[in-house]
């Protein structure tokens, strides 16, 4: 974003300040360690870490026992205007529905199947995330005035980014009228998707399928 | 080999006694040029040098009899706070003011260099600017072209220890300056040698088997302790204090996140209290502000241990606004206050907890956060929206 907006500001003689870039200085700064266990054991004496510093703790990334690193990023991905504890409170939401109705249905069930149900929310909504994750993406490229739809190859936290954002497009638009709430539409979502069905496996298998048929642009990768 | 060339070439330049050489005309021998100019330089430097030895002297005594000091007790330090009295100075730059130093401090040091019999310089750096400096690049070039015959002959064989294989190992120290590379040579050079000189040793570095050089490049290489200093970026870690009334360890510190300033009291021996402005825990209705206000205590496994007193305030309310426009609506945020006490509570815990320091640092609790809001540009909406866009 920053080597954009420097390119923008070289055009429009607008002033690149030192905002632009990384108030952390990467030849100086390195990532902080989150796991405790990890934080107990002491650095290997060449360790570079011993001679750098490290970033701040993120806001949402204290090392409670409940953190979940999928769900945290879930809450981010459908925060709106800036709302995170909203988005928190439909989400945890979300999580409780499909406990409360993974847990009818295991009390409904005989010794058999009570084995085979999942009744940890977190345990779902990670299966769904995962089940949803595209292995290809499609991104324009200009050739001679024409914008041509290309498959690229994926990284997974950028596969998962994707599938969080089509669960909430799709949850969005469902909840727009009004009627059904946002935090039930996700969990639905989220169930469907870990036993592989519902929309956003839909909207997966589709972009699956405009990679198969766009292969033919592929020699466009640069 | 100076005083050598000296008496050869003073034997040469002289006419030969008759007892020692037969033919006069065949005594007299041409010395080269280089060694010439270069002889009359080093006289030139040794007489100057001397003058000006005998004028330090006698400038001394004469300073010693205008401050009525002894001559044994002026040293430096006396020499330079009379000169500073007698020379007062408005200049701002040290380096512009008056100085009085001994002559081979301040006077430019002459190059010594070997010659051999015929006059000839030993070496062709003689006739470059930058003697040193060039020595410095050839000697990387040459233990290039070694290191790369020696992985090219090595590679693969059982005789030779797998750890020389390896590129060399460099973490935790960086290139030293060109300030100081400038002492090490004891030359001057250009910023754009420097950078060759540094490029050339990173290619060096950078090759498998450039472990057999690790001697070479550490010369060359000073620990990064030197730049991060107390390795905490924003302020330290605070002194632990003993309340007077309770007689509680304590410690205080200021900190800040965005726009809110915060001062933190860690008191030890406490319950687990929070009391942030007059609130407590609780008042905190966000999950997320009071994981944040926990996480020192969690991370240091001392739940329950220390009491937490804040205050805070937003220094966006007390900044003068231009009279005609409407209050900028800054403030720290949701987050920006608890992140503010999390990071005093830290530094804080640290000191009272001196075995929680290196956990405390490693999971960025005790690192300042630099980041700031971002300032609205002209022609644009806010820090990066831009208006609609439209073609036509």
């Amino acid at each position: 974003m920053s080597k954009k907006l420097a390119n923008f500001a070289q055009k429009r003689w607008i002033s690149s300040s030192h905002n632009c870039f990384n108030m952390y200085d990467p030849r100086v700064f390195r990532e902080p360690v989150s796991n405790v266990q990890e934080l107990r054991k002491p650095l290997d004496v060449d360790d570079e870490r011993n001679f750098l510093f490290l970033k701040a703790m993120k806001s949402d990334a204290t090392p409670v026992f409940y953190r979940d690193s999928v769900i945290d990023k879930l809450i981010r991905v459908c925060t709106k205007d800036g709302e995170k504890e909203t988005s928190r409170k439909n989400v945890l939401s979300a999580l409780e529905t499909i406990k409360r109705r993974q847990y009818k249905a295991w009390a409904k069930a005989n010794d058999e199947e009570k084995k085979s149900i999942e009744l940890d929310p977190f345990v779902i909504a990670r299966k769904g995330i995962k089940n949803c994750h595209p292995l290809m993406k499609l991104q324009g490229v200009t050739r001679g005035g024409t914008t041509y739809q290309v498959p690229f190859p994926i990284e997974e936290p950028e596969a998962e980014f994707r599938a969080m954002k089509m669960m909430r497009d799709i949850c969005r638009v469902r909840a727009k009228h009004g009627e059904t709430h946002f935090r039930d539409i996700l969990a639905t979502e989220l169930l469907a998707a870990s036993q592989n069905e519902g929309s956003t496996i839909t909207a997966k298998q589709e972009l699956h399928k405009t990679c198969e048929a766009n292969r033919a642009y592929a020699h466009y990768r640069a | 080999m100076l005083r050598i060339a000296l008496t050869r070439s003073s034997r040469a330049m002289s006419i030969a006694s008759p007892s020692s050489v037969p033919d006069n005309e065949a005594s007299v021998r041409k010395i080269g040029k280089a060694l010439e100019t270069y002889l009359k330089n080093s006289q030139q430097h040794v007489a100057m040098m001397e003058k000006h030895r005998a004028e330090f002297e006698t400038g001394r005594r004469h300073l010693a009899k205008m401050m009525s000091l002894d001559i044994h007790e002026l040293d430096q330090e006396a020499i330079d706070r009379a000169i500073q009295y007698l020379f007062p100075s408005g200049l701002t730059d040290p380096k512009a003011r008056p100085v009085m130093r001994p002559p081979d401090e301040v006077l430019p040091k002459f190059q010594r260099f070997t010659f051999d019999e015929e006059g000839k310089p030993e070496g062709t750096r003689f006739f470059t600017l930058n003697p040193k400096i060039y020595g410095l690049m050839s000697e990387i070039g040459v233990k290039t072209q070694s290191v790369m015959k020696f992985y090219d002959e090595h590679v693969g064989s059982r005789s030779v220890n797998k750890n020389d294989l390896e590129p060399a190992n460099l973490s935790g120290s960086q290139w030293i300056t060109a300030d100081k590379m400038k002492k090490k040579l004891s030359e001057k050079f250009s910023n754009e040698l420097y950078a060759q000189v540094i490029i050339a040793f990173e290619h060096l570095a950078s090759l498998p088997g450039s472990a057999i050089e690790q001697k070479f490049l550490s010369e060359f290489r000073e620990p990064m302790t030197a730049s991060t200093g107390s390795k905490l970026f924003g302020p330290a870690i605070p002194e632990v204090q003993i309340c007077a009334e309770t007689n509680r360890r304590f410690a205080e510190v200021t900190t800040h996140c965005k726009d809110t300033r915060a001062t933190v009291r860690v008191i030890d021996a406490g319950k687990g209290k929070y009391d942030i402005d007059g609130l407590q825990l609780h008042d905190f209705r966000h999950l997320q502000a009071r994981e944040i206000l926990l996480a020192p205590m969690i991370i240091s496994q001392t739940l329950g241990r220390f009491d937490v007193k804040a205050t805070t305030s937003c220094i966006s309310n007390s900044l003068p606004e231009a009279p005609n426009r409407e209050p900028l609506k800054r403030s720290g945020g949701m987050s920006a206050l608890p992140r503010a006490v999390r990071h005093g509570t830290a530094l804080c815990v640290a000191a009272l907890n001196p075995e929680s320091t290196e956990p405390l640092r490693l999971s960025g609790l005790l690192t300042l956060d630099p980041r700031k809001n971002e300032r609205s540009k002209v022609n644009q909406p806010g820090a990066r929206a831009k208006w609609i866009w439209k073609r036509r």
